[in-house]
């Protein structure tokens, strides 16, 4: 199979493919020029990346059929999460995905339905990318991988990796002359753009948009990318005067000229876990990040064996690329339990250093066993670096520098 | 009766006809077990080749003089008690479109000599009954994807004549949705039926369902049919949450948009779409919504939620309502009798689908099966939050339906491309309630589903094409069709539809007389 659809999209029409055509226009164009084919009646799809000439997507309702007549499984018949990415790790290289830049994310079991069968109930991996410890936005590159939960069998994936990496790595633009640009432009907007609260800035790779300043544009609402060439920019985040808005305005780190966008609105009443704001308030004042490794074998419980560190200075980005995307722990969601590997301490602009748990098998941060945020993928890369094994069987940890 | 007495028989009525003198008519418990059949322009003669050659003149002059034999009516009652004919087939309101039934007689002189042939040769009364549906009333509406229709058709042929069915059709308005042939054995009656989706019609339209059938002794060109109609049912809603510098009255940003490529799909899908228009759709109160849920069989909205309600366009703003779960039960309980319940709603809210109360609410996880009908709700069981992940994920999902994956296939393949992002910045996990394998579009005929502890089976998928493009040979099924090889009781194939009572082979009628 792989063969068969690993080559130019004329060829790719064998015997076996009933139809080949050009991905639908509505679709997402961060996926880049990309062929569907279908082999067999709509059994699997597959999309092929007509410059790459990799798979960048994949669904096998086979599979799903399959699934619908087993029951769903429980949490001891599931794969473990560390085996759920090493499969995942195996299908995207059997596909041709390049794995170099992928970080796994997000891993989870989760029913679609509340009558749950072998189909509904599935493992997601999300690798998100990042170039040079720096992030990409989850919208803007990520691959998402579909499994069975029994047995890590493949349901699909996709791999939204069109994106060519940035030329520039300057930082000529601090961030805080990028959160004054950005709030120049916003109080240059109607009211409901008017900034209504502190700003917070984040080092991201984004796909320019330029959404800003004819927002209102139907070009401009949809958010979708004008350039597939990625820029490195700070993500100002500011809340507005629309009740529960937070927008987005992308700062380029070299001329600090605005690449665009988004607008995010709360559509809900959450408020997230009052320890996040403690620690995302901790992230935005962060001089230095310095990492401990907590000894876990019998009569060294606690100890800090060794210590790293990352500044603005010497490395700056890897270390804003380590403040970047921190994500609390969803409210109401099980949180697995917090076994600190690592203790991560944070020196703020005072001078204190904050002191945080940090679990390294799942990229989780916390206090007191208890679950608060999910670490960005960059600072997961920082703490215990993934290289992908070759053949694609999983992932070895590499030895920290 | 021997073939001597036949042949006597035969002579009388043709001097009758040659005659123009009318004369008794026999009984039909001494007519021969031979049928001028069809009453049309043809007539045949079963199963003495004797026979045909002598009462082939007959059936000439029968042509010739542009008789057509309408018998429509039997004044004796049927062996088992009900009415043949379309007599039966009025009383319940039923449409019977056979050829000679439309038909009358010219010249009453004439219509004596004819009622006198028919009921003498080929008892008057035999014919082939039919009925759309097969069993109880044709529904006032179709509406949704699971559709069911059917159609029987029996040979009347009492007290003895028998008749037996080489081909029975199924077809919804020009498609043929279900057919069975026989090759080896034939029964004198049988039944199909199948499932299609009345989005594969515009709302409104009328659907014709018709069953056709064709007799083993007919030319290959002459077919029986009857039909009955109903009409489409697809009536959409959508409405939007959006912040007034957008057009809208609400907090939101990408509701119209959302809106309108939702309105946008179910368009395609063949609704028609309340508010016409997304400025409208965004500018949707309380008293409105609940005021437009009842006539919709559809609906899909981007609005705040929480747990157990749904909010309005205006929603996030001081002017905003928020809709219970209560309040949205009552109104679709409002529903008249001409207003199908929902088939497919979709709440791109928060925690919309956190519990199962607004599809309760809406009546879509009522479980009234197996075979339950084709319905589904979605929702999102966490807070979300208003972004370009929210605003696209929709439109994958829709993309998929439309075409013409399954519900839970088209989750797959809308997540695979990304799931969106909740309030937290964690991706997010749709909920759906009910029909996992719904589908809102260009569902294939195909057969009704046979429940196994309250699954589906599958459904054969790629027909359409089948249906559209004759060549297509990578469908697993091109249409639901059974061959009867065999059709001994016992050994029948079951699938569109069963056959009403076992088929047997030719002679092998009980009532029959060898």
């Amino acid at each position: 199979m792989w063969a068969a659809i690993r080559v130019s999209p004329p060829a790719a029409a064998t015997s076996e493919c009933i139809s080949v055509r050009v991905a639908p226009t509505n679709d997402d164009p961060r996926w880049g020029p990309v062929w569907e084919a279908d082999y067999g009646p709509a059994s699997v799809t597959v999309r092929v990346g007509s410059g790459t000439q990799t798979v960048v997507a994949y669904l096998d309702t086979r599979v799903l059929d399959f699934l619908g007549r087993l029951r769903a499984p429980e949490p001891p018949e599931q794969i473990s999460p560390d085996t759920a990415i090493g499969r995942a790790v195996r299908y995207l290289h059997l596909a041709g995905v390049a794995l170099d830049d992928l970080v796994p994310w997000y891993v989870a079991v989760s029913d679609t339905t509340d009558r749950a069968d072998g189909t509904s109930r599935q493992y997601t991996v999300i690798f998100k990318r990042v170039w040079s410890g720096v992030p990409f936005r989850y919208e803007d590159q990520r691959v998402t991988v579909l499994m069975d939960a029994r047995h890590g069998l493949l349901i699909g994936f996709g791999a939204v990796l069109a994106a060519v990496t940035p030329a520039q790595t300057g930082l000529s633009v601090s961030p805080e002359t990028a959160v004054s640009i950005a709030r120049d432009m916003l109080s240059s907007l109607e009211s409901v753009m008017q900034p209504a609260g502190p700003s917070n800035v984040q080092l991201q790779v984004v796909l320019p948009n330029g959404i800003w300043p004819d927002w209102k544009s139907p070009r401009s609402r949809s958010e979708m990318p004008t350039t597939l060439q990625a820029r490195l920019a700070w993500v100002v985040e500011t809340p507005t005067r629309n009740p529960g808005a937070r927008v987005e305005v992308w700062v380029d780190t070299v001329d600090g000229s605005i690449l665009g966008g988004a607008i995010k609105v709360s559509m809900g009443r959450a408020e997230p876990p009052a320890e996040f704001a403690a620690l995302k308030a901790a992230f935005a004042s962060c001089r230095r990040l310095t990492l401990a490794s907590v000894g876990s074998s019998k009569g060294s419980s606690g100890a800090v064996t060794a210590t790293r560190s990352l500044s603005p200075e010497k490395c700056p980005l890897p270390f804003y690329g380590a403040l970047a995307d921190l994500t609390p722990w969803p409210p109401g969601r099980p949180a697995p339990p917090l076994r600190a590997t690592h203790r991560l301490g944070i020196t703020l602009k005072d001078g204190r250093t904050d002191l945080w748990d940090y679990d390294a098998r799942n990229g989780t941060i916390g206090r007191s066993k208890k679950v608060i945020a999910r670490a960005g993928v960059s600072l997961r890369q920082w703490v215990s670096p993934v290289r992908w094994s070759p053949a694609g069987t999983g992932a070895q940890a590499a030895p920290a520098p | 009766m021997d073939n001597g007495e036949a042949g006597t028989y035969l002579r009388e009525t043709a001097m009758v006809v040659e005659g123009g003198q009318p004369c008794a008519v026999p009984e039909h418990g001494a007519c021969p077990a031979a049928a001028v059949h069809g009453a049309g322009t043809e007539a045949v003669v079963l199963p003495a080749d004797t026979w045909v050659a002598r009462l082939l003149p007959v059936a000439r002059r029968l042509v010739a003089t542009n008789v057509r034999v309408a018998h429509t009516v039997s004044p004796r009652p049927h062996p088992d008690g009900r009415r043949p004919g379309s007599g039966h087939a009025r009383r319940e309101g039923l449409s019977m479109t056979h050829r000679a039934a439309t038909k009358t007689l010219p010249l009453r002189g004439i219509c004596v000599v004819a009622t006198i042939i028919v009921a003498g040769l080929a008892p008057a009364r035999a014919d082939w009954l039919m009925r759309v549906p097969a069993s109880g009333p044709m529904p006032r509406y179709f509406s949704g994807t699971n559709c069911t229709t059917s159609g029987w058709a029996q040979w009347d042929g009492f007290p003895d004549p028998v008749h037996f069915l080489d081909k029975i059709e199924l077809w919804v308005n020009d498609r043929r949705v279900a057919y069975r042939e026989y090759s080896k054995c034939f029964p004198e009656g049988d039944e199909l039926a199948a499932v299609f989706d009345s989005t594969e019609f515009p709302d409104a339209s009328t659907i014709v369902v018709t069953v056709k059938v064709h007799d083993l002794e007919d030319p290959p060109e002459v077919w029986h049919s009857a039909s009955n109609q109903t009409p489409a049912y697809n009536k959409g809603f959508v409405f939007g949450n959006e912040i007034p510098m957008l057009g809208g009255i609400g907090s939101l940003v990408k509701g119209y948009d959302v809106a309108q490529s939702m309105a946008d799909s179910l368009r395609q899908d063949h609704h028609t779409v309340q508010p016409v228009s997304p400025t409208v759709a965004v500018n949707q109160h309380y008293d409105a919504i609940l005021a437009a849920v009842p006539s919709a069989t559809a609906l899909a909205c981007y609005t705040h939620g929480d747990t157990g309600i749904l909010g309005d366009s205006a929603t996030g703003t001081p002017q905003g309502h928020w809709m219970t779960a209560a309040q949205l039960g009552a109104a679709c309980g409002s529903k008249t009798v001409d207003q199908p319940p929902y088939n497919w709603v979709f709440v791109d809210a928060c925690n919309a689908g956190i519990t199962k109360d607004i599809a309760v609410a809406f009546g879509v996880d009522v479980f009234v099966g197996p075979p339950s009908p084709d319905r589904a709700f979605v929702g999102w069981a966490t807070y979300m939050q208003d972004n370009t992940s929210l605003q696209m994920w929709p439109r994958r999902l829709y993309q998929y339906l439309l075409a013409g994956q399954r519900l839970e296939n088209s989750i797959g393949s809308a997540n695979q491309a990304g799931k969106p992002l909740d309030d937290f910045d964690n991706p997010a996990d749709v909920k759906l309630y009910r029909d996992a394998r719904f589908k809102t579009y260009k569902m294939c005929p195909r057969a009704p589903r046979a429940s196994s502890a309250g699954r589906w089976t599958h459904r054969p998928e790629g027909v359409r094409d089948a249906i559209r493009n004759p060549t297509h040979t990578g469908g697993q099924t091109s249409l639901v069709r059974h061959d009867h090889t065999c059709c001994l009781p016992g050994n029948e194939r079951s699938g569109a539809g069963s056959a009403r009572g076992p088929a047997r082979m030719p002679g092998t009628h009980p009532n029959s007389r060898s």
